[in-house]
């Protein structure tokens, strides 16, 4: 529990984003590489050289996921200003494949991360969960929706009472 | 979170700031090497199926390794 609570202190503020010189940051510049092509060109002969590949081969070999490898790199090129977020979802497909043929030819065992997993994952559960209790919150809401109706319907009835209100003769 | 993804966080951060140190390489070097230059969206190119054909074409290239 304190482990929690010092991780929680440790988050950003919201709003310290903010608190920078404007443009000070390279995500806040015009991208070095404007397409998905020219990206391209910069990471498939960088990430085609297995000496540059070498860290990252490792950390597929010691379990993290292909897909997480391959996020990793395009947002860290988004923040290190080469390209911008859009052309860095585009690019990723093509990421993926290149280190699956550079964990092939390194010959190592890894996981790609688009496996079916037995263990259902947490936002199954909580839909599970949400799918199972929507019968109680139908029934309040319903009984809510007659509260108001009723409440409606009592307004609608009363009889201006005040100084000025033109009364039924 | 996993160490080995923070270890693959500081790994990745190193790699991208030696990428762009790295002189240029030729275009022509690695598994899209190629000697025109790539068509893009600015050249009426469609961008979904760029992508697609390089998906395609690496994982041609892959079968000839295994």
């Amino acid at each position: 529990m304190p482990e929690d609570n010092a991780k929680f202190l440790d988050a950003p503020i919201p709003g310290q984003s903010l608190t920078t010189e404007p443009r000070s940051r390279p995500w806040e510049q015009p991208p070095k590489y404007n397409t998905s092509e020219e990206a391209l060109d910069f990471y498939v002969p960088r990430l085609s050289d297995p000496e540059l590949m070498e860290p990252m081969v490792n950390s597929m070999e010691e379990g993290t996921t292909v897909v997480a490898v391959a996020d990793l790199i395009q947002s860290t090129g988004v923040m290190q200003g080469l390209h911008t977020l859009d052309v860095g979802l585009l690019i990723s497909p093509v990421l993926v494949e290149l280190l699956i043929t550079q964990a092939d030819v390194a010959g190592i065992k890894y996981t790609v991360g688009n496996e079916p997993d037995d263990i259902p994952s947490e936002g199954m559960l909580r839909k599970a969960r949400g799918a199972a209790s929507e019968g109680f919150f139908d029934e309040s809401v319903e009984e809510q929706e007659e509260i108001v109706e009723d409440a409606h319907e009592e307004a609608l009835e009363m009889q201006p009472e005040g100084l000025m209100s033109r009364r039924e003769v | 979170m996993s160490s080995h993804i923070i270890k693959a966080m500081g790994s990745t951060d190193y790699i991208i700031k030696n990428m762009q140190n790295k002189a240029d390489i030729a275009p022509t070097a690695g598994l899209l090497g190629r000697k025109q230059p790539r068509k893009s969206s600015r050249d009426g190119e469609n961008t979904q199926s760029n992508i697609a054909s390089y998906v395609k074409q690496i994982r041609e290239v892959r079968k000839t390794y295994a």
